[in-house]
Parts: C-alpha cells; structure tokens; sequence
C-alpha cells in the first residue's frame, strides 16, 4: 500500500511516501521555515531523481503541502502519476491526550478531540491540525487519513506512573499528568527488537532508548509502555541537546523570580537555551560537543558527562522498576551512531548481566544489531527506528479492517 | 504433580517475588506471565495453565472479560486472586476463586494455598 506519511512541525512539514509493507521509501523530504518572514519557506527532497532544494511559494502549511504533493508526481523520474496514487495518508500527531490508545481513522470527531488537546501541545498539534484540513479538502472524504499520535503507546501505563505527586486536582481538573512522548519509536523498535531475537514481545521485560535531539527512555513489560521519561511535556526525562530534562522545580521558581523572567520566557531558558547547550556554551549537537570535548573544553566534557549520566540513571530505575530487563534497544542519532556514548552508558554492569562486546559496539550499518557479547544476560541492541514506517503499518492495518485498539492483541 | 502456573500483574517486582516464591515449594512452576487481563487471556487460550494468581487491581479488572472468554480455555484453571489488602474478599472477575493471597505474600500462607490447589486438583480427579 502506498502511503504518505506527514508529520508537521512547529515551523517545518516532513514528508515520507513509502510503501507500507516493504517499509520502501520513494520519496522523502521536508519544508522548513514554515512562517518564517525573514526568509522563504525551503523545500528539500530525495528520491530516485537526486536531492532538490527549492523555495516554496506558497503561504503558510497549506502551500508547503501543495508544494509536497507536486513534487511528487511533477517532472520526469517523479515516484507517482498521479495522487490518486496515494492510497492513504498518515499524519503524525504530537498530543492525543488520554484519548488516544492508538492510531485511528480521521473523521469531525477525531480532529476536534485534536483540538481539544492543542493546549496541551500549542506548537505542534495546530499545524498538525492546518494540514490535515487541507489534505481532507484536496484527497476528498473518500482517502483514508490516519492520526498516529506520540503519546498513544503509552496510555498503557498504571496511575502510579503517570500522575504526578502534586495536588491530585491539577490531575483531575487540567489533566496534568506524565503523557510520555517518542511513542512511535518506542513501539517501532520494541517491535523490531523481539522479531531481531525471534521472540515474542509478550514474554520479553525491554528497556528502549531513543537518544537524538530529543531524548527519552521508555520500560516496556510485555509490549507495552508501562513508564517512560517524557512527562506532561517532552522537556522532562533526561538531559537533551536544548532541553534540560528533569531538574529540581525549585529552580524555576527561583530563576523566575530573581530574573524577573515571564513563563514564556523561562519555558524558552529550559527548552531552547538548556540541556548539553546550556552546560557547554558550545552547541546541543552531540556531534559539535564532542569536537570541543577533543580540543580540551572542559565545559563541553562536563555537558556530555550529564548527558550520559542522565541516561545511565534513566535506564538503572527502569531495570530495577521492572526486576531486572531482557533485552535494551538504542535507537536515534545517538542511540544509532555514537559507539563512544554507547559504551559509556554500559560500562561497568556486569554484575548486572549486561556485557557489551567492543568490537560488535563499534560496527557502523543500518541494520538491526546486536552490540551485546553472546554470554550477556542483557541483550543489547541497536534498532534504527523508523516512526514513519510504523505509522504507515498503522496505516495499512486501518485499511485492511483491522482492530488496533487493543494494545495487549498481538 | 507439578502444577504449572500463570502470573496475571502490572508490576514486575511482584512476579518475579511471587515466581521465586512458589518455585520455592517445588510444587508449582511458572511457565507463564501477562501484565493485565487481556493478554492474561490470549495466553490461557493457548492452555497449559493449571492456576492463575491474578492480581485483584489488574487493568480491565470489574469487567466479565474472564467468563467470556471460558469457553475459549482448553481447560478452565483454577484461579487465586492477590491483594494489597487482607479484607479484599470480593470476586471482581466472576471466577469463583480457590483462595486469596494478601501481597506481600507470606511462605506460610502460600504453603496452605498450594496445598488447596492439591486438594482441589484431586477433588476434581476423583469426580466420577
């Protein structure tokens, strides 16, 4: 089946068109600087005709759409004759609040639940919502459109995870409470995981680690979420590249008073202006930070140290939360392609059945890997993740009639 | 007789104690484990399961998901429920417990209730 996988940003639209069996992608790109008044939109994309970089004359989401769809079926070698080549479309979601345990067909009733959780995710789930308007008015009632939103995966968790020791009425009353994100990759790779070991993700305790710009780790028991470091927001959890993770909230409060700082601008010190960029002074970029941690800037080293240790102290309560794991999953640009943090982060467990062979740590491929040593108790893994390719799964399943909802069906 | 037993329960800890436990007495095995109701459900269809310690707070629980799906069991096992709280009698699932077990749960109190699951067993064996 093919299927276009949007997934709309607070400023940009990722595109992926991909057939959803074979996992084979025919185009992928994206629109950046959506909204931007100092610069036009850019539109840059790869398939079987090369890369191209392109302005976008269209305004706003809906012109960087209109641009998306052209792109694929205009000119010679385009991966599409028509649109109506698109047999559905998947749109990632950031917030689905409580509602949504799973993917679900778009219809009123789904976009407006969409809107009731936009507070919850201002910057992402309004543009989400602008092109899923205009893909309902260019595809017709008739094209299947899916919502697969980032918080779903895990709505399986137990109470005592998700709400927060806080008045319980900041629950009940504003549904103040841990959502978790990265949900896509979670379940992708936890999938992917049990398949690489040929086993059954109902009899496997996983811990999985999506490290790139965002960060968060996830403990799955049994195939399903049942804690993850991402919280109400996705600023919680551990130390990312702009994003500060957990800290003591006392800290807010006093930086609010003492600088006199609005709440939007104290969101904008922890969001944008903390995490390994905040500590180094240098750059969030793991790939930068580590170029200034070789030249000797302290700070740099300092920034990657937390970073580290952040995840290393994730994993540890996840481990002893679920009694002991059978398998842990890197994924993400870190996850995927720093065998140095890899090998930070596990060093020194074997007492804990957790033994990573140095040479399989260091092997360089997209494929689904083991980076454990054949004695380890522990397998570990290494899963490229794939969130458009699980949402496209979502996709097709939807299509064929089959019921999702239930995340404990196999 | 080794029975062979299924852990119905959302938190690890407690089915790793629980299966320590009752390998302990040598006379129940675990050879399977679900984290709520339904999935507790697609593995007994499989069978092989002669007791279910099922967890009194499970997710889906106050539902008649479990007597649904009896006809669907290769054989109905016995079923013992486990609680936080040792005046919690009451049957949330519709399946007619053999005994309670209040968490954390004493090797004493285990002993009397492998023993029951023995006597139930032969009670069942013996039936013309």
């Amino acid at each position: 089946m093919i299927v276009l996988v949007l997934n709309a940003g607070s400023s940009s639209l990722k595109f992926k068109l991909l057939e959803s069996e074979s996992e084979c992608v025919l185009s992928r790109g994206v629109v950046e600087r959506i909204g931007s008044s100092s610069a036009p939109a850019r539109f840059v994309c790869t398939d079987k005709r090369g890369a191209v970089v392109q302005d976008v004359a269209g305004e706003g989401y809906a012109g960087a759409l209109e641009h998306v769809l052209a792109s694929l079926v205009e000119g010679d070698g385009a991966p599409l004759a028509s649109l109506d080549d698109v047999q559905a479309v998947g749109h990632r979601i950031a917030h689905g609040g409580d509602v949504f345990t799973c993917s679900v067909a778009i219809d009123d009733d789904v976009v407006a639940t969409i809107e009731r959780f936009a507070e919850l995710a201002p910057l992402h789930n309004p543009p989400a919502l602008a092109v899923i308007d205009h893909c309902r008015r260019l595809f017709g009632p008739s094209k299947l459109q899916v919502a697969a939103f980032d918080t779903a995966f895990h709505q399986t968790m137990p109470a005592r995870n998700y709400v927060y020791p806080i008045p319980y009425r900041y629950y009940a009353d504003m549904g103040i409470r841990r959502y978790g994100f990265h949900g896509t990759s979670h379940k992708y790779v936890s999938r992917r995981a049990a398949e690489f070991l040929g086993k059954s993700r109902r009899d496997l305790k996983m811990i999985t680690c999506h490290l790139g710009a965002g960060a968060s780790v996830c403990a799955i028991d049994h195939g399903v979420s049942m804690d993850t470091s991402m919280g109400f927001t996705p600023l919680d959890g551990i130390v990312m590249g702009t994003r500060s993770g957990s800290v003591d909230p006392a800290i807010i409060t006093t930086i609010m008073e003492r600088e006199n700082l609005t709440p939007a601008q104290m969101d904008a010190v922890l969001n944008r202006e903390s995490g390994m960029l905040g500590v180094s002074g240098v750059s969030g970029d793991l790939r930068e930070l580590k170029e200034a941690v070789a030249v000797g800037n302290e700070r740099a080293e300092l920034a990657y140290d937390i970073f580290l240790t952040s995840i290393r102290r994730m994993i540890g309560a996840y481990f002893f939360e679920l009694a002991g794991v059978d398998v842990i999953v890197c994924t993400a640009g870190v996850g995927e392609n720093d065998p140095y943090a890899r090998r930070l982060i596990f060093r020194g467990l074997e007492p804990f059945g957790i033994r990573i062979d140095q040479e399989r740590n260091m092997e360089v491929g997209k494929a689904d890997r083991r980076i454990s040593t054949d004695d380890s108790t522990v397998e570990v893994l290494v899963v490229p993740t794939d969130e458009e390719a699980e949402i496209a799964r979502d996709v097709s399943l939807i299509a064929a009639g089959v019921d999702i909802s239930d995340p404990y069906s196999d | 007789m080794i029975f062979e037993a299924m852990i119905v329960d959302d938190e690890a800890p407690a089915r790793v104690e629980l299966t320590n436990q009752l390998e302990r007495t040598g006379r129940v095995h675990v050879v399977s484990e679900a984290v709520c109701l339904q999935e507790g459900i697609a593995k007994l269809r499989k069978g092989g399961i002669d007791v279910v310690f099922v967890d009194h707070n499970i997710a889906g629980a106050g539902t008649t998901m479990l007597p649904d799906a009896l006809p669907d069991f290769p054989k109905v096992p016995m079923f013992i429920y486990m609680t936080a709280y040792s005046d919690v009698m009451d049957d949330p699932f519709g399946m007619e417990p053999l005994g309670f077990l209040v968490k954390p749960v004493d090797n004493r109190k285990l002993d009397e209730i492998v023993a029951l699951i023995e006597e139930s067993y032969q009670r069942e064996v013996v039936r013309p």
